[in-house]
């Protein structure tokens, strides 16, 4: 849900310290009412599920409770998936707060919501004043104290490290048993890979890195399910990717490019911001690795293509490059983000449909479990 | 000078120790200079000289019970009784400055003479304290140092005579020194909102050194420890930024032994 209304002046970061007064209440309305529209015309189109997500104290997008846009969604659509990917847990206090409002759209939604857990990104721990340092051990904390009000007779006592609560008992509950499926991202920490594969959640690639990057980070993830004696099913784990769709090559990327790189160029910048102790300095290494290859360090459209940081064209072209990374990947779960940057609305419709008609059906059946959701 | 680990409370505490005299310990600052650098030799030669690796910097390890100031206060305390020091006289920058006075309050009989160096530990509304983190490493050199010349990665590196106990390193030294300045001084940021109803409790003969162009905390700071602690006087070193020991080690050395002979005389 990115803000398009920033000065073409503006060359500041887009995170953290790009000043709020830049923000024009008046054009969010108009973009909220855009985006929801955009995410129930998802369900229309006949995509299983869409996508939302938190970010804080940014024109990278207007999601700052992810939570409210599904709440709205509950109500509104009928059939389709919910996907908080994620709430950032350590940024709860108390975290039960988290299972109540996830509960709540749970219960609302008819058993529709997937809860994502995210430990947040770099620049929450600037917006917030939450210690960084503790950001995984707030996280696992969280999700224990989470995972339980949920599952366990309330009222019970946690006591923590970071939370300590005398009475859990949150209301209501959530209605799909014994919880809502649980997705967690990663960006190649081997810890987290682990954690997931242990409690056999979901685990969902992070989008704006090489595909090379994606697929070491799945087959990390593959490695860490077989070390727990299983292989993971590919509905498993998911791939997200921006897409965009047009009648031809040359048309898709006239009207998408530009989008693109406002993107890239003006509202990521700032997000890759590591405060300090958010990667165990164990792992720091192979995160500094993993950020050479970030999309931000990407400056012509070949290596755009190259790289697979966007999938556009054709509906052949889409189809044929979605299937082959989708095979090499062993996904079942596509996360397509089909609006980006400052994408109109016209295109970012004709896109969706295209993608419902001559996309989404065909790699259905090629692949029996294929999942196809739109983020955001 | 030797290196040397012991444990106390499950806690790794590193140091480097050397000369002879009366026991003295240089906390040190946010960036971690641990090494034993020209300004350590020039105190040596006067005094028996601790430098510590504060719990989390360098190949520190056992700190993860660790989250405030307060316990690297009692950590402290701990390593003063392991290693049979009833009273020390302790010289603290940046970070270092900041438990170093906070040790003062909590248990003034441990200690024999305080000086503060560019200490954290206050906030001032008007002047907050600089921003240390997220910034790319020639930012900060250029927050820390007063001087162009001055070469932070001299100050980063781990002591030979560490890494040897140790047999390992940290990969990324900043990176590491960085996440263990922000388990303490994270939020609140850098400062302890309770530590000026503390400082009342200081008893020690003190002597607040503070750098004209420190860019983290500015000489106001400075000159409200002085003010706030009974019978301390304030020093303003020019040319110099907040790591004291980068800019101007010869100006820090003179100032602490100054100070230690004054007292001795008085």
């Amino acid at each position: 849900m990115p803000y398009t209304g920033l000065p073409d002046t503006y060359d500041g970061l887009a995170w953290v310290s790009c000043s709020n007064a830049l923000y024009d209440p008046s054009l969010g309305k108009e973009l909220y009412h855009r985006y929801i529209d955009e995410l129930i015309l998802a369900e229309e189109l006949g995509f299983d599920g869409v996508v939302v997500n938190e970010h804080h104290s940014t024109a990278y997008g207007g999601m700052p409770s992810p939570n409210l846009i599904a709440a709205v969604l509950a109500r509104q659509t009928s059939r389709m998936k919910i996907a908080v990917v994620g709430n950032a847990l350590p940024l709860y206090n108390p975290p039960t707060r988290v299972a109540e409002e996830w509960a709540m759209i749970d219960v609302i939604s008819g058993g529709r919501l997937i809860a994502g857990m995210v430990v947040g990104g770099g620049p929450e721990y600037f917006a917030s004043s939450i210690n960084p340092v503790f950001a995984r051990e707030r996280f696992r904390e969280a999700h224990d104290l989470i995972v339980k009000a949920w599952t366990a007779p309330g009222p019970f006592t946690f006591n923590g490290k970071h939370y300590r609560m005398r009475y859990v008992n949150p209301w209501p509950r959530p209605l799909q048993k014994p919880h809502p499926p649980i997705w967690i991202p990663g960006m190649g920490s081997l810890e987290t890979m682990e954690f997931i594969a242990a409690k056999r959640y979901s685990f969902m690639g992070i989008p704006w890195f090489h595909r090379s990057v994606v697929s070491k980070n799945i087959e990390l993830f593959k490695k860490a399910c077989r070390s727990q004696g299983y292989e993971p099913s590919p509905t498993q784990m998911a791939w997200l990717a921006p897409i965009y769709v047009a009648d031809t090559d040359a048309r898709a990327r006239a009207e998408y490019e530009r989008h693109f790189w406002y993107f890239v160029k003006t509202l990521l910048r700032g997000i890759n911001i590591q405060p300090p102790g958010y990667v165990n300095p164990k792992s720091i290494k192979n995160v500094v690795l993993g950020f050479a290859q970030f999309v931000t360090n990407v400056h012509t459209w070949e290596d755009v293509v190259s790289g697979g940081y966007a999938i556009v064209g054709s509906p052949e072209t889409v189809r044929q490059k979605i299937l082959e990374e989708v095979r090499r990947l062993g996904v079942a779960n596509l996360l397509g983000l089909f609006h980006i940057g400052t994408l109109p609305a016209a295109e970012t419709r004709r896109s969706l449909e295209l993608f419902a008609s001559d996309v989404m059906p065909w790699l259905k059946e090629r692949s029996n479990d294929s999942v196809a959701q739109t983020g955001t | 000078m030797d290196a040397t680990t012991t444990t106390t409370n499950g806690v790794t505490t590193d140091f480097l120790h050397g000369g002879a005299g009366e026991p003295t310990f240089y906390l040190h600052s946010v960036i971690g200079e641990t090494m034993w650098l020209p300004f350590c030799e020039e105190l040596s030669a006067h005094v028996e000289l601790f430098l510590p690796t504060h719990p989390g910097y360098g190949t520190s390890e056992g700190f993860s019970g660790l989250s405030s100031v307060e316990d690297l206060v009692y950590h402290y305390l701990d390593l003063f009784d392991e290693l049979d020091l009833s009273a020390v006289n302790l010289v603290g920058c940046s970070l270092g400055g900041w438990i170093a006075v906070e040790l003062a309050a909590r248990n003034p009989e441990r200690v024999k003479t305080l000086v503060l160096v560019n200490a954290l530990g206050l906030w001032l509304d008007d002047d907050p304290i600089g921003e240390l983190f997220g910034l790319e490493s020639d930012d900060l050199a250029a927050l820390l140092c007063f001087r162009d010349d001055s070469d932070l990665s001299d100050y980063l590196s781990v002591s030979p005579g560490l890494q040897a106990l140790h047999q390992t390193a940290p990969d990324l030294p900043l990176y590491n020194n960085l996440a263990a300045a922000a388990r303490y001084g994270w939020d609140p940021y850098m400062h302890n909102p309770k530590l000026p109803g503390l400082l009342h409790r200081v008893k020690s003969p003190t002597q607040v050194i503070w750098a004209a162009h420190d860019r983290v905390v500015s000489p106001n700071y400075g000159k409200r420890y002085a003010d706030y602690i009974h019978g301390a006087a304030l020093q303003i070193v020019p040319n110099a930024g907040h790591i004291l020991a980068a800019d101007q080690p010869r100006a820090l050395s003179n100032a602490v032994l100054g100070f230690m002979r004054s007292v001795r005389s008085s």
